[in-house]
């Protein structure tokens, strides 16, 4: 299903780039090169029919800068959950919470989120000792064990 | 039944933060150009919930010290007192917070 979505997307991409070019020799290319596999002729040939209908309807520039708008708007959104790459504070409130062993224990937003620094820096820090003890390309346990240790002393 | 509770509660916040860690490993090993098995990254969250249980206790007994219930800032630059470095960095984003806080009662008053 996948592919199906991204043909036409392509495809009305490469129709804005060059809108002298008839659109069926294209979709002819692009069905030979980006879909080998594709069933029976008649297959193929309704897939392509029902391609071009839907790049008819996104072929214009506009409606390709109104998609990549769309596109930017979702990648914002994304950032903003950048933050999410770190611990999130919420979850490390819940945790240090369960920790207090007095209940009326409460901790500021600020410290909550230094806290968080802290873990970020915690986290990190251990992956960056761990590659830095492993040649491979996969960071394994052992690598782990080997630098816990002083890491602990260090934080 | 509520130790039962306390169980679960303590197995979703587990699962949540082992997901937390992965996600940064991810992250980390994406810009180092390597992997991480998926043994390494239950280490590791295993490691950080360990560290954390010994933060929230140091910051609850730091703010209990100082004649507090609600943990501050100062406890945790206390926390990070042994390394220097990590120490500024804290500090430096305390510092943020606090200017941030002045220029929002600054704007709240006028």
């Amino acid at each position: 299903m996948p592919p199906k979505q991204t043909n036409p997307a392509n495809r009305g991409r490469g129709a804005a780039n060059k809108p002298a070019a008839s659109r069926t020799p294209q979709s002819r290319t692009s069905s030979s090169g980006g879909r080998p596999t594709a069933t029976g002729k008649n297959g193929s040939q309704a897939r392509d029919r029902e391609i071009v209908e839907i790049t008819s309807d996104t072929v214009g520039e506009d409606d390709d800068v109104e998609e990549e708008d769309h596109e930017e708007e979702e990648e914002v959104v994304h950032s903003d959950e950048e933050p999410a790459k770190t611990i999130q504070p919420e979850l490390l409130k819940a945790l240090l919470h369960e920790f207090f062993e007095n209940e009326n224990t409460r901790i500021t937003k600020d410290a909550n989120q230094a806290v968080a620094q802290y873990m970020d820096v915690f986290v990190r820090e251990a992956i960056a000792r761990s590659a830095v003890e492993r040649d491979g390309p996969f960071l394994e346990v052992e690598d782990l064990e080997k630098i816990s240790p002083q890491l602990l002393l260090d934080l | 039944m509520a130790d039962l509770a306390e169980e679960d509660v303590r197995e979703n916040l587990k699962a949540a933060l082992w997901y937390a860690v992965g996600k940064i490993v991810d992250d980390e090993t994406l810009r180092k150009n390597r992997n991480a098995t998926p043994q390494f990254i239950g280490a590791l969250a295993e490691m950080v919930w360990q560290q954390i249980e010994n933060v929230a206790t140091d910051l609850e007994t730091f703010s209990r010290h100082a004649g507090r219930t609600t943990v501050t800032t100062d406890d945790v630059l206390l926390l990070a007192r042994r390394n220097i470095d990590l120490h500024a960095m804290i500090k430096d984003t305390v510092d943020k917070q606090k200017a941030a806080k002045v220029k929002g009662k600054g704007k709240a008053n006028r």
